[in-house]
Formats: structure tokens, sequence, C-alpha cells
């Protein structure tokens, strides 16, 4: 029996089934001990010519990020513009399938991530699409300068006023280590305690963790081991992974010879 | 069935050739009435349950895989037809385990889930190598979840497949890591396909990931391996590919010879796949099991990538 026989007979049925399963798993193993290429055509795709990044060895670690600690991306994204290198290629699918998320600088794509885009509707669309228009509040907010946010940020930590915290903390990133220190004694201050403080240090934890200055992640290891916090705490859970990634981040751009 | 066998053995085997029975008069009463009358497509549970009972593992979960075929695919019949004959072959065997040599009575046997005795495998020959883990996939199976590594023998220059289990949100022991060499010492599962290995201990050591080869050379290996054991789901290899080809939801990859061939991987995976393309040499590793290649990593001239 070929193929074309066994199947018909499977559809309709056999009065000898014992001997038509066995035919059908004979030439099972014969169709697939003798697979032969019959595809035939040319390479799809024709990528533009332009060298790896020099960040490729950082792919894995982007991909690890994109899915499990999105808020260290931003600090990726800037070491990588300083440098002037494109994202590795083998993390631009999760990038682009995150991009409307993401908002990397479409310059960071680079030829080749530009390129890949093209090849799938929602990438396509993600990377043409004018971001949308910004609040007038956060605009504002955007136009002061890093110092002047920082010193509002600092009045409200002070003052307690945990909406207004709410609101304005997540915009604020890239922060100075003067200012990163005000953030980390306020934790220390209130990470054993039960206050709305507390509850919205603990929420913005990961962003705190991914946005002190790096010459402060130092001091978060000491002050969380000072406060004798468990490590089920939810700002200890939140702190480690993050600050693990930035080490192996910041290790990796160290590296680097001096531009 | 060798004499030598214990009460106890005899008494499972027993079970499990009931269980075998069963399954293949299920199968005949499938195919007497035709695919044709969806009704016959029904029961696979039951059919998985009762080789549970029987304790043939390996013949539940082949009878659970053959019941997810159904409606997977515009020519999910094909595959379906496939699987079923090599099943009934498999059932076939094992009632008459004792017409076939003992390499072969062996691979039979951990096929349908008799696991071999630690303290027979123990006493095997053990092999040392580096090893470089370059194909990694993880399979759920009820409350396992199952990882499938393959690592290539630096010296040996051969595959070698090691399987481990773990209960979902426990860590795997030992946890081989895909993109990881290791200095192992192995012991070889006993049989005539000589693919599965155990890990009797190991040491991380950087990776030096294998040169790839043209498709034809995975094709053939894997015919050798169907020619030593019928039923090998499937080899590991890595091939050098010029570039990828989309048709529809399916992808081919050529290799440097001009060969195409189907190649599989997550979503985003064969996309990583199409952003290396164009570099100097693109390698693919992964696992053929003579339909589709299924890719797990690649090697470019920056390094090695999981996809």
């Amino acid at each position: 029996m070929n193929w074309a026989e066994i199947m018909s007979a499977s559809a309709v049925g056999s009065s000898e089934p014992a001997k038509l399963l066995r035919a059908a798993g004979k030439e099972a193993i014969r169709r697939k001990a003798g697979y032969r290429a019959s595809q035939t055509g040319t390479v799809a795709f024709s990528p533009p010519s332009e060298p790896a990044s020099p960040a490729e060895p950082l792919s894995d670690l982007i991909r690890y990020a994109i899915a499990k600690l999105p808020e260290v991306l931003p600090e990726v994204f800037r070491l990588l513009e300083a440098r002037g290198f494109p994202l590795p290629w083998g993390c631009l699918p999760e990038i682009l399938e995150n991009y409307s998320s993401l908002r990397p600088n479409s310059e960071l794509l680079g030829d080749r991530g530009l390129w890949l885009s093209q090849f799938v509707p929602k990438w396509k669309k993600a990377v043409a699409k004018e971001q949308g228009a910004v609040p007038a509040w956060e605009v504002k907010w955007r136009a002061q300068s890093p110092q002047q946010r920082e010193h509002h940020l600092a009045e409200m930590l002070k003052d307690q006023r945990v909406e207004d915290l709410s609101v304005y903390f997540k915009l604020h990133r890239d922060w100075s280590q003067e200012f990163s220190e005000v953030v980390l004694e306020s934790v220390l201050e209130h990470i054993n305690r039960a206050s709305p403080i507390a509850e919205l240090l603990c929420k913005f934890a990961p962003h705190v963790a991914a946005n002190i200055h790096y010459s402060s992640v130092e001091v978060a290891d000491q002050l969380l081991y000072a406060s004798h916090a468990s490590p089920q705490h939810p700002i200890a859970k939140a702190w480690f992974p993050i600050l693990s990634v930035r080490r192996r981040l910041h290790k990796f751009f160290l590296s680097l010879p001096k531009k | 069935m060798a004499s030598s066998d214990s009460p106890t053995r005899k008494r499972r085997l027993k079970r499990i050739a009931e269980g075998a029975e069963a399954g293949r008069a299920w199968l005949e009463v499938m195919f007497r009435s035709g695919l044709g009358s969806g009704s016959v497509l029904e029961g696979f549970s039951d059919l998985e349950k009762r080789m549970v009972d029987s304790q043939a593992a390996g013949l539940a979960r082949k009878f659970r895989l053959l019941g997810e075929l159904r409606n997977t695919s515009a020519d999910w019949q094909d595959r379906f037809v496939e699987e079923a004959g090599l099943l009934y072959l498999l059932l076939d065997s094992f009632l008459r385990l004792d017409s076939f040599p003992e390499a072969m009575q062996q691979e039979i046997m951990r096929t349908v889930g008799i696991t071999v005795d630690s303290r027979v495998l123990n006493a095997l020959p053990i092999q040392e190598d580096l090893w470089d883990l370059v194909v990694q996939r993880e399979f759920k199976e009820g409350r396992l979840v199952a990882r499938r590594s393959w690592c290539y023998g630096r010296s040996s220059q051969r595959w070698v497949c090691v399987q481990h289990y773990r209960i979902v949100n426990q860590p795997f022991e030992p946890n081989l890591m895909l993109g990881q060499g290791y200095r192992m010492a192995l012991t070889m599962y006993p049989g005539s396909a000589q693919t599965r290995a155990a890990v009797k201990s190991y040491e991380r050591v950087e990776l030096v990931p294998p040169l790839g080869g043209c498709f034809d050379d995975t094709a053939k290996e894997y015919a050798d391996l169907l020619g030593r054991f019928p039923w090998a789901e499937q080899i590991a290899g890595s091939v050098c590919i010029n570039g990828l080809v989309q048709e529809g939801d399916r992808w081919y990859a050529q290799d440097l010879e001009g060969t195409w061939f189907p190649v599989k991987a997550d979503p985003l995976g064969i996309w990583r796949v199409v952003a290396y393309s164009g570099s100097k040499r693109v390698t693919l590793f992964g696992e053929w099991d003579g339909r589709e290649f299924y890719a797990s990593s690649v090697g470019t001239e920056s390094g090695f990538v999981g996809l």
C-alpha cells in the first residue's frame, strides 16, 4: 500500500484494520527516514549590511529584562545611546513585539531593526506610529530641569504627599546621587512601618531600584541589610533582581574600551 | 521476556501487556470505522488512564499525544495516521517482545514506560567528555515539566540526550543550562538507539558550540537511528544556513549546499533567526524528527543565542 492508499482507507475504514495500521506504521518510518527536500526558491530576507551591535552579548539580558524586569530597560537604552550602539539583533523581535510599551528611541533599532520591523504588520505599525499626545501637566513637568524635579519630589517625600508622589515619581528617571540618597533614607525610615508612604515606597520599589544612581547601589544593599527586612519584604524582593541585572549591565559597559 | 524476571516484574509486564492489547483493539476499532466517522475519534483520555493504570507511562503519553494531534492543522490526518500506525507497531512489538534482540527489547520496554533499574545503570561504563549543551526543549506533562537537553561531545563527536523532570515550580536537578559547556561523566542507557544518557557528574566549562554541517548529515543520522530503533522520535543536529523563506505559516531554511528544509521555532525565535540572517556564519541547532527541524538556538559570529 502506498501512502495515498493508506490515507483513503483510513478515512473510510477498513475490514482489515490491523493490516492497515501496520502498513501505516511501516510507511511512517520510511517517510521519516527518507525525507527529501522538495522545497525550491530563493532566500527571502536580504538584510542591510551592517556589522552586528557591539552590545550583542547583552541580548539575553535584555530579553530577560523585557520579560521580567522592564523597569531596567530605560537605563539599558540610555547606556546604549550614550555609546552609540544599536540594540543587539538577538533581542530585536522582543523589542519590536513590545515596542509601543517600551518606546525606545527608534535610532536604537538600527538599520537591522527597522528592516526587521517591515515584515510583521504589528511591528511596522508600532514603529511608524507617532506617540500619543502628552497631557499638559506632564509636558510642564518634563520641561523642568532634573534638579527642579528632584527638588519637588524631595519636598513631596518630606511632606509625605503620597498622591502627588504617586503621579510624578514614575515620570522621573536617571536620578542624581543626591536624590537617590534622599529616597534611600526615606526607604530606611519607612521600610518596617505601616503607613501610606511605606505603601507607596513598596509600590514603587522596582522604580526606585531601577532609577537610583548607580553609585548608590552599594548604599541600597547596605540599607537593606541594616533594615533587617525579610527577603520576602516587597522592597527586598523587588530590589535584589533589579540591582543584580544593573550590576551585570554596568560590568559589561565598563569592560568595553573607553570611547 | 527474560526468564530471570522477578515475580513482581512479571506481574507488571503482564499488566502492561493487557493494556497494550486494549490499546491495540481500540486502534483497530477506530480504523475499522474510518477517521471520517468523527465519533470514533473520542476516548483518548480513557485510553491514557488505562495505560497509567497498567503502569505504562510511555504508552499513556503516546495516546495523549495522538489525541492532541486532532484538528491541529489542515493536514493533521496525515500525521495522525502516521502516529497511530507507529503506536500500533509499538504495541504489537511489545506483545512479542521475546522475538527481538536484547538491545531492541530494552528500547521497546523503556518506550512503553519501564524504567531502567538504577543498579543496572550504575554497572554500565562511564563516558567522560566535554559536552556542549546547544539544544534544549521543555514540555509540560501533567504536573511534571520534562526537559530534553542535547549535548555534543567534543572528543566523542556525537549527540547525547539527557532528560530530566521536575514538579511545576521546582528547579531541575541537575539544572543543565542551554548555551553552557559541561565536563560530564555520562552513562548511556542500554539499548539499540544509544542516544539517551544519565548524568553521573558534571562541572560547568565554557561553551564551544559544535560546527554546523549540511542538513542531509542530520537527516541521514536520523535515518540511521530509525534503522536501529524505529520509534526514535528525534535527533539533534547543527546546520549552517544561508537564510530562510516563509510560506504562509511555514518556514524553510536553506543550508550551504542549497537544500531547503522545514524549520519551526517559537514565534519570536524564528524572527530572531531572520534578524541574524546575512551574518557570515549562521548555525541552527535543533531537533529533527523526520518532518520538521525544531530550532532551539542559533550560533553566529557574535555568539550563541537561545531562541
